[in-house]
């Protein structure tokens, strides 16, 4: 075996150390058959003497802590493989963290579409609300027409109606201002109150991350030796704390948002009930006045 | 010699070589071959252990006949540790030879 042939042979089963370090142990062993063949020994003999390159690159290999059997070929072959397997694996964690995550953030994503159209419902339910108070007051308001009618029988049924129109069209234009305002305001301390509790639990939420992070670090430098215990136990519950504050204040937005709805629909359902009935109550009455 | 043997004690020479007097890779090789008939590839190995342990240092020096020499050199703890094994050797090669010597009123 020429030196060339020796040395390209080792080095495929040095494959797996750096190439700095390859280098280095190359450059020796060539030096020393250098200096052999300078003493007069034939290169065949100088190469002969390190025995099988197969178990010199093991001893290398071991002087590395390496398993000698990551430097055979065949072996070499399947380490990528196994990489490759544990990338895989990984890659999995990672894409179940990911499920999981996706999950939970669409979750999130439902609550919060839901509390909005919870917000949305309790201020059609608070509109509808004004409207039938608007309403019981327009139906005191024709009984004041009607006997203002007995008074103003003479100006005309013509005249009569005209005021009738004017005054509900301005008793509408009230009814939209009072209802549009009551709304505006409820929609706007709702989402203060929200914005407040979201601000809050995000700011324990990264007080949390970042304990943890905090946590994490110094498990690892108490691991390593370090006289940490008490700073892990502090990062731990400082974690637990903020988590479950975090937990508290999303708590907090969702069971209002809840509380709400129930609130809203209750109403709701006796608000048209009342509506309804109101209405048909009305009508012929309207209808017979008209008609007179 | 029992090759088993000559792994043990083949940390302890080399160490013991280099103490003595900075050496570079074959010139270190001949001179651990003097004491014990080993396989010179398996010095190299050792050589870059004990370096990557930080018992040798290495410098480059110029040869008047060939390229640059990688030089070895023992450091502190380098000689600590040469000093323990050596102690370890002494007391060890004392309790066999001592055993040895009992098993001399069996026969």
């Amino acid at each position: 075996m020429s030196k060339e042939a020796f040395l390209n042979e080792l080095q495929k089963h040095l494959e797996i150390l750096e190439d700095d370090e390859q280098r280095d142990i190359l450059e020796e062993y060539a030096q020393h058959i250098d200096i052999k063949m300078q003493n007069g020994q034939s290169e065949e003999d100088a190469i002969r003497d390190f025995g099988p390159v197969k178990e010199l690159a093991a001893e290398i290999l071991e002087a590395y802590h390496v398993k000698p059997e990551f430097g055979e070929e065949k072996r070499r072959k399947r380490l990528p493989v196994s990489g490759g397997a544990a990338l895989e694996k990984g890659g999995m964690g990672l894409q179940s963290l990911g499920g999981f995550l996706k999950e939970k953030t669409a979750a999130l994503f439902r609550g919060a579409g839901n509390l909005f159209r919870k917000a949305g419902r309790s201020m059609k339910n608070l509109g509808l609300r004004i409207k039938e108070s608007m309403s019981g007051r327009k139906k005191g308001r024709p009984d004041a027409e009607t006997g203002g009618e007995s008074r103003m029988e003479m100006t005309g049924n013509l005249r009569m109606a005209e005021g009738r129109s004017l005054g509900k069209g301005i008793s509408g234009a009230c009814r939209t201002a009072a209802r549009g305002l009551r709304a505006g305001a409820r929609w706007c301390l709702r989402l203060c109150w929200n914005f407040f509790w979201v601000l809050f639990g995000a700011g324990a939420g990264c007080l949390g991350l970042f304990a943890l992070f905090g946590f994490g670090t110094v498990l690892i430098l108490l691991l390593q030796g370090y006289p940490l215990a008490g700073a892990v136990l502090i990062c731990l519950g400082a974690f637990l704390a903020s988590g479950s504050l975090a937990g508290i204040c999303f708590g907090m937005l969702r069971g209002r948002g809840r509380r709400v709805q129930a609130a809203a629909e209750k109403v709701l359902e006796k608000e048209l009930e009342k509506e309804l009935e109101k209405e048909l109550e009305k009508e012929p009455g309207m209808d017979e006045e008209v008609l007179s | 010699m029992n090759p088993q043997f000559k792994k043990g004690v083949l940390e302890l020479i080399v160490l013991e070589c280099v103490r003595r007097r900075d050496r570079y890779g074959y010139e270190l090789v001949e001179e651990v071959s003097r004491v014990i008939d080993v396989n010179e590839g398996t010095i190299y190995p050792l050589l870059k252990r004990l370096t990557n342990e930080h018992y040798f240092e290495t410098y480059l020096r110029e040869s008047s006949e060939g390229p640059p020499r990688k030089y070895y050199h023992l450091t502190a703890a380098g000689i600590l540790y040469r000093d323990s094994l050596a102690a370890e050797w002494e007391e060890f090669q004392q309790q066999v030879s001592r055993f040895l010597e009992e098993g001399r009123k069996y026969e």
